[in-house]
């Protein structure tokens, strides 16, 4: 009887801890913004927020080139920091959301099968060994769902790995070597940001697939 | 009066608020075999409060909980299936995960343990409850991984019916190890917690139902609009 009293304890605590964190208003929220009538501009909107991004991070950029033509070095750092503040910022953005895409991976019954990420996408070589080991999990691995799991981790990964080489300077780097692993780093970042948005669309177009089925059934 | 009967008549009571506000609000329509327990738990306990002479001893109570508990565990099903209708993943692995606790179950308690050995009569009831609360309990794991929105009355009844449920099967397991002298006053702790359930229960089925920010057309998809 002991056991009776401790296995239904166990699962008891289980149950309450699982529903007592449940928020169903917050998860509601979530599918409506794959099940919505405006799936495709929420991924528009995304896309015009990235290309933002990347335009700040650009024009800061083309103007610490501009700053490197008249010589001054210490405007080249202030202007190449801006255009990483804005990279640093739009990551943490990217890897909460590409979190946020692996769990709801889960809410779609099928999901849109994405290509591995391509190695000569890419400029710096630890990016291109990423995305070649990637290529050849992806064709390890069993499930579409394991394959965008992992595709997710990788871009997450490498969006960090891509910040981290901007943010290194070597001492005995010159200021033209930086601006040029920078230059890479950025390319490599946005890159990666693409995919992560090609990412948010598969799930989108995958998880409102479901409102189809019954209707299907139907027909 | 004893308090046994005063606490029974306040429990019957609160049962016929928690269905009067589920017939009020709609809510009936959301769940209609917890709507079947409560009618049949409130009938219970109107024939032990009102005819004690007759159906207050023991072969009734024990006929009674084996109903009782195969409600709760229709109410179990029934809200998986209202909750996952709209997901066929999250269905498909509720359904896989059932038919694996039910071979593995099933094979535990006839091969593992010798008939009757613990309790006789007092054995099946936590059986019953172990099985329903593995019910809730797969049904609220795939509820959390697949991210399926629950509304308030399910989740109530899931969460109060299994914190009930270890109060009951602690309440018999204390009776079948100190004997039927020991029944008044555990029968007033399980009837107390029971008690407390009800007022939960009366709570939310009397609350307007929860309006969430979401499209009508997301609603209707996921079967989640308001009654």
């Amino acid at each position: 009887m002991v056991v009776w009293v401790l296995t239904i304890g166990a699962l008891s605590a289980t149950l309450l801890v699982l529903l007592g964190r449940h928020n169903a208003g917050r998860i509601a929220g979530e599918w409506d913004m794959m099940l919505g009538s405006n799936v495709l501009q929420n991924v528009d909107a995304l896309e015009r927020r990235c290309q933002l991004d990347h335009m700040m991070a650009d024009g800061a950029w083309s103007a610490a080139q501009a700053a490197l033509a008249a010589a001054t070095s210490s405007e080249v750092v202030r202007l190449v920091d801006l255009s990483y503040s804005v990279l640093e910022a739009s990551t943490n953005d990217r890897i909460t959301r590409l979190r946020a895409v692996r769990v709801c991976s889960r809410m779609a019954a099928a999901l849109v099968p994405l290509p591995p990420l391509v190695p000569r996408d890419f400029r710096r070589g630890e990016l291109r060994t990423l995305a070649a080991l990637s290529a050849v999990a992806h064709h390890l691995l069993v499930s579409t769902r394991e394959r965008f799991v992992m595709r997710a981790r990788v871009i997450a990964f490498g969006l960090v790995l891509s910040l981290r080489a901007m943010r290194r300077s070597p001492p005995s780097e010159t200021l033209d070597e930086v601006l040029s692993r920078f230059d890479a780093a950025k390319a490599d970042w946005k890159t990666l940001d693409l995919a992560h948005v090609e990412m948010v669309r598969a799930l989108l177009v995958s998880v409102a697939a479901v409102r189809r089925e019954p209707a299907a059934a139907r027909s | 009066m004893d308090t046994r009967v005063l606490v029974g008549h306040a429990v019957k009571l609160a049962m016929l608020a928690v269905l009067a506000g589920l017939y009020v609000t709609g809510r009936s329509r959301r769940c209609y075999s917890i709507v079947a327990y409560l009618w049949a738990a409130t009938l219970g306990n109107a024939l032990t409060t009102f005819w004690p002479e007759v159906f207050f001893h023991w072969d009734f109570w024990v006929r009674r909980e084996a109903f009782v508990s195969i409600l709760q565990f229709g109410v179990g099903v029934e809200i998986a299936v209202r909750s996952l209708r709209a997901f066929p993943g999250a269905r498909a692995a509720w359904h896989r995960l059932l038919v694996a606790s039910a071979v593995f179950g099933s094979s535990l308690v006839v091969l593992a343990l010798p008939r009757g050995a613990d309790g006789g009569a007092l054995a099946f009831p936590p059986r019953m409850v172990a099985a329903t609360v593995w019910l809730f309990t797969i049904t609220a794991m795939v509820v959390a991984h697949y991210r399926i929105p629950l509304i308030d009355w399910h989740r109530a009844v899931l969460m109060g019916l299994t914190a009930y449920l270890f109060v009951f099967t602690t309440v018999v397991s204390l009776l079948a190890k100190l004997g039927a002298p020991a029944f008044p006053r555990l029968g007033l702790c399980d009837a107390l917690a029971y008690l407390a359930l009800m007022g939960w229960w009366g709570h939310t089925a009397w609350k307007p139902e929860e309006v969430w920010d979401v499209s009508p057309e997301t609603l209707r998809v996921l079967h989640l609009e308001h009654v």
